[in-house]
């Protein structure tokens, strides 16, 4: 779902951005007042997570890949303020050091993943856990938000796709960006979205919320456990950071999948594609001569390593600068005494 | 009986007048931030002996400075960007702070070399310097700084030198306590306008260097007094290993097979 | 800010008052819901075993530190780091409360016993005769007069805390806060500082001292304040 450089005209990508800044402000505000400063690196370590679960690319039969962003497992832990300034912080991460999803594209991202999602995903788990009292409600609840989270925001996505060839092209009729309209792009997003990579997410939202309520651990929120002051808090952090190392050990994993996901196509890649049985057959003009930037570490390999290695290290080096990240905000914030 | 002064017994009138001592309040600070950090410093917990630590920090900063890859760079990031994950916030954000200005300079140097032309290759320097002060700054954050001076001596460095080092430490501490004294009883009773700044300053100086003068002596004397002849021979003292220990032993045995890999075998 | 300072002091009013103070050093909680209130003319002992916070107390009332909740307020007006920061406030408030510390050695560094005294005057702008005067007048209040020239760290214990007194009584402060002003001193040197703080009680200035010396608790301690390592304090009568 990372919209890469150039799929998105200047325009479009500035209109969102612009959307996003007054969110982000709101966001750090938020934050500041709702989430204690001891919470704050927790509020790291969640982004780690996301930042992990967004490695494990699933194939999808016909070639495309796609992964879960566990956007409503951060909104269930820290709230959906906090949730965005998170997935907002790793997708900055991915795009500048592993060139996944585009830096002129940046708003757009996050518009889709850490606004749309989490804010939607949040919104649904609170409204069916105010309905439902089961034993397993929350479970279930976070289940469902996660799926319409993640369905709407791929669905933001395939809008913005959607939108581009309807509004930017060239004398000849050929797209300058992303060249496939909306009758195109949204049954494409959708498809994988609605079907594997929707219960990916599901999947990894409640399994890490079942673990982490197994172990109780402190990355719950205060209201679904008394956790912060229980003498096994050392057992419980310790736990969350065994998931993260299992996680970073698995990431290799994605690498199964061998396609690329819908739209993230390099642009030589997207003239040969096929869709609908022809091939695009050009490059939109926008990409050839469009902004590039070179991320240190492009699609998480690092040149002279096995790519598996290149790919935990990378996985190592992205969850330790959002724990790197959160935890020097936190420090800036000042800490009184406790008496 | 004592009788005071006339003037002593009413109250005061005064209101002071414009007169900015910020030379005072601004070394008082610095001073009050080094001795904090000396005295936190000196208070670590180790999980990890000090030998080890300080051999394989060694063989990584050398290991460090001799690679041509970049991947290697990266993977030495990789895992002191987790060891720096397990810092205090406050202390974390000091140490990268510091190393990236590190970095700016060295960046700074290096940029005209890169616009005469020398390659990408130049740029892996930037990095070195960044890798090599974070990796110094967590053998700090992690060791006690005389457990380190205790394990270069295990390291057959001369005693002399040690016991140097040592006792600049000592000397640092103690003297900087006094120095922060002095300088917060003179900001008390600079109640005013001081028109000789630079004589309140020298006299701080001038007691400070008289008492390290004075607390030297005394200590020679109190080390003849425990038989002290000249020689500073080491501790004999037994290394044992913990788990930690050996954890780090592996990860760099990996790092060299890595550095190996890429560097000796093309 | 307070721009030109007001130095009467009403009567009624405390004038040095805590409320609910908590204070931590370094991180630790030393000091903890600490209330009390000094009339000026009173005389308050500070008590308690080592590390109960009394030279953090100490340090709180001279400004140096700020409480992290809670309020000290000198002559109604709450000391905060900010307005501390203001210079002309901070130097008025330095003149009004001083500071004796445990070892005399800290507060003298001036190259004479005679600049050491005129330090405080002078920084204030009196005139130069003025100056000349308490510097006097204080030599001769403490029977330092023979040690006018020398130099103050070639002095002995006793002597330099007469210094540092005496260059504290040239400033007139109207608050004495003083850290065991019984060390450095001998039997005779104690009788002696019993005298002069006798003397200071009958000039009306406010005394706070952190004393353990049971000489000192037996005629200056009708009003103690007890800390406790605990953090909690109470107020004795």
């Amino acid at each position: 779902m990372h919209i890469p450089e150039n799929y998105l005209s200047p325009e479009t990508c500035a209109v969102v951005g612009a959307v996003m800044v007054p969110v982000w402000l709101m966001a750090v505000k938020k934050v500041r007042e709702q989430i204690p400063q001891e919470r704050l690196p927790l509020l790291g370590i969640g982004a780690a997570f996301v930042f992990l679960a967004m490695m494990f690319n699933i194939p999808l039969p016909g070639g495309t890949t796609g992964h879960a962003v566990g956007g409503t497992l951060m909104a269930i832990l820290f709230g959906p303020w906090a949730a965005c300034l998170g997935i907002s912080v790793a997708l900055l991460v991915q795009a500048v050091f592993f060139g996944d999803g585009g830096i002129l594209a940046f708003g757009a991202n996050c518009f889709n993943m850490a606004c749309v999602l989490p804010f939607s995903g949040y919104f649904v788990y609170q409204q069916l856990k105010k309905r439902l009292s089961s034993a397993h409600s929350t479970l279930f609840a976070a289940g469902c938000g996660a799926y319409a989270g993640i369905n709407l925001a791929a669905l933001c996505a395939a809008i913005e796709f959607g939108i581009q060839p309807l509004l930017f092209t060239d004398g000849a009729g050929q797209a300058l960006y992303c060249p496939y309209p909306f009758w195109i792009s949204i049954p494409a997003m959708m498809a994988g979205h609605l079907t594997l990579f929707g219960l990916a997410e599901v999947v990894f939202t409640t399994a890490v919320l079942a673990y982490l309520r197994r172990t109780n651990a402190e990355l719950l929120p205060a209201s679904t456990n008394s956790l912060l002051s229980t003498p096994n808090a050392q057992h419980s952090s310790r736990s969350v950071y065994a998931l993260i190392a299992l996680l970073i050990v698995g990431t290799p994993l994605g690498l199964l999948a061998e396609g690329t996901a819908w739209g993230e196509w390099d642009p030589e890649e997207l003239a040969s594609q096929e869709v609908q049985g022809t091939a695009l057959g050009y490059t939109p003009a926008g990409m050839t001569h469009g902004f590039d930037f070179a991320a240190l570490f492009p699609d998480y390999t690092v040149a002279g390593l096995p790519d598996a290695f290149g790919y935990i290290l990378s996985a190592i080096l992205g969850a330790a600068l959002l724990i790197i990240v959160f935890k020097i905000a936190s420090s800036l914030i000042r800490q009184p005494a406790r008496y | 009986m004592i009788k005071l002064p006339d003037w002593a017994c009413h109250d005061e009138t005064y209101t002071p007048d414009r007169d900015r001592d910020y030379y005072i309040t601004r070394s008082l600070l610095r001073l009050m931030l080094v001795l904090q950090a000396l005295r936190q410093q000196a208070g670590r917990q180790q999980r990890v002996s000090a030998l080890p630590g300080l051999s394989c920090t060694l063989l990584l900063i050398l290991s460090l400075v001799l690679t041509q890859h970049s991947a290697y760079l990266f993977a030495v990031g990789a895992g002191e960007a987790v060891l720096l994950c397990l810092l205090p916030a406050k202390t974390l954000r000091q140490n990268l702070a510091g190393a990236l200005l590190a970095t700016a300079f060295c960046t700074l140097i290096v940029l005209p070399a890169l616009w005469l032309g020398n390659g990408q290759r130049v740029l892996l320097l930037p990095a070195k310097t960044l890798l090599t002060v974070i990796a110094l700054n967590l053998l700090q954050e992690n060791f006690a700084w005389h457990s380190l001076t205790h394990a270069c001596r295990q390291l057959h460095v001369p005693g002399i030198a040690i016991f140097v080092l040592d006792t600049t430490l000592r000397y640092i501490v103690l003297l900087g306590e006094e120095a922060a004294q002095l300088l917060t009883a003179l900001k008390l009773r600079s109640v005013g306008h001081n028109p000789h700044k630079g004589r309140a300053i020298g006299g701080l100086l001038g007691v400070l260097l008289l008492r390290s003068q004075q607390m030297s002596l005394e200590m020679y004397d109190a080390m003849r007094c425990r038989c002290f002849t000249g020689d500073y021979p080491a501790p004999p003292t037994r290394l044992r290993l913990c788990r930690c220990d050996l954890l780090l032993a592996a990860l760099t045995l990996g790092y060299l097979y890595l550095f190996l890999r890429l560097e000796v075998l093309p | 800010m307070n721009d030109s300072p007001d130095t009467t002091t009403k009567a009624n009013e405390p004038q040095l008052c805590l409320q609910d103070v908590c204070c931590a050093y370094d991180g630790v909680p030393v000091l903890s819901h600490l209330s009390a209130s000094i009339s000026p003319g009173e005389t308050i002992c500070l008590t308690g075993p080592n590390g109960a916070g009394k030279s953090t107390l100490l340090k709180l009332l001279n400004g140096l530190i700020f409480p992290e909740q809670g309020t000290y307020l000198f002559e109604g007006t709450a000391i905060t780091a900010s307005l501390m920061r203001d210079h002309r406030y901070s130097k008025w408030f330095h003149q009004r409360v001083s500071f004796l510390w445990q070892n005399p050695d800290t507060q003298l560094f001036c190259s004479t016993v005679t600049e050491e005294l005129a330090f405080g005057p002078i920084q204030m702008g009196l005139p130069s005769a003025e100056v000349r005067q308490r510097v006097d007048d204080a030599l001769q209040a403490l029977s330092i007069a023979h040690l006018r020239d020398r130099a103050p760290y070639s002095l002995s214990g006793g002597e330099k805390k007469r210094v540092a007194l005496a260059s504290l009584l040239t400033m007139n402060p109207a608050v004495w806060t003083m850290d065991e002003p019984e060390s450095f001193l001998d039997a005779a040197g104690r009788a002696w500082l019993m005298e002069f703080l006798q003397a200071l009680q009958r000039a009306g200035k406010t005394l706070i001292m952190a004393t353990h010396d049971r000489e000192l608790l037996q005629a200056f301690g009708q009003h103690t304040l007890a800390l406790t390592p605990a953090s909690s304090a109470q107020q004795a009568g």
